[in-house]
């Protein structure tokens, strides 16, 4: 069962990569005060960052608007926030997503728009493959509406901040802690 | 077409520090949301679709420039 941690920044807060490492300090018990020396950060392909001396803490990373959030994991984790803001919405559905998830968006009157497209990227996030690989060809939702898993891996939204949408996605996930980071 | 470019970046993200050298993700902290909305403005002005494979490989504003400049897009 994976259970996973969510650190937060708002807009005053260090670099990405500070953030990252003081994370990863944190979530292992250590204390975040000279992070950088012990945790270095190598990146996959697609940029998805790990961590070669711990092998066994899983993360990823998303900013939207004025936070940068990170999840940490003992297993491989996805995470995504977005601001709710004005965008091409009916032109981004009917561009980038499935064809099913296009049409369920339709009918909502676009209603789950960014919880359509947290649940995406986070599912994306979880391999590493990104945006750029098949984006559109899986689908988060159904005739009924969003699935609250996909291919085997579950997709869980977290209450944030009112105007973001935040989703997580991990295999068998049993709890999520959302945390201010330090 | 720079003065386009900057058009549609403002138009979709209101950053307007924009130059040649411009990266969209490490200047302007654009994530994926904000990199297809200029995605999808830029296909409506030019009247084309950009493969999404091609989509991430366009780092900076130079990048794009270039894309534009070998498929023949017009100002």
């Amino acid at each position: 069962m994976a259970e996973v941690t969510i650190y937060w920044y708002g807009p005053k807060r260090p670099s990405s990569r500070q953030c990252l490492v003081r994370c990863a300090a944190l979530f292992s018990g250590e204390s975040p005060e000279g992070a950088e020396a012990s945790w270095p950060v190598e990146r996959e392909e697609r940029g998805k960052p790990f961590f070669p001396n711990h092998p066994q803490v899983h993360c990823s990373v998303t900013h939207s608007g004025d936070y940068w959030l990170g999840a940490f994991c003992t297993q491989q984790v996805g995470i995504d926030l977005q601001i709710h803001k004005p965008g091409r919405l009916a032109a981004l559905s009917h561009r980038f997503f499935h064809p099913e998830e296009d049409r369920y968006l339709q009918r909502a009157g676009f209603a789950d728009f960014y919880r359509v497209w947290a649940a995406k990227e986070s599912f994306v996030k979880f391999s590493g493959e990104g945006i750029g690989g098949n984006f559109g060809r899986f689908s988060v939702a159904g005739q009924q509406g969003l699935l609250p898993e996909v291919d085997g891996l579950q997709l869980r939204f977290v209450p944030f901040r009112c105007d973001y949408t935040l989703c997580v996605c991990a295999r068998e996930i049993s709890s999520v802690l959302l945390l201010p980071g330090k | 077409m720079l003065e386009i470019i900057q058009k549609i970046i403002f138009e979709v993200t209101g950053k307007s520090e924009v130059t040649i050298d411009t990266d969209f993700v490490r200047d302007l902290e654009l994530n994926s949301f904000d990199v297809m909305n200029i995605v999808c403005a830029f296909e409506e002005y030019f009247q084309t679709t950009i493969p999404t494979r091609d989509v991430w490989k366009l780092h900076q504003v130079r990048d794009v420039i270039e894309y534009a400049r070998e498929r023949g897009l017009e100002e």
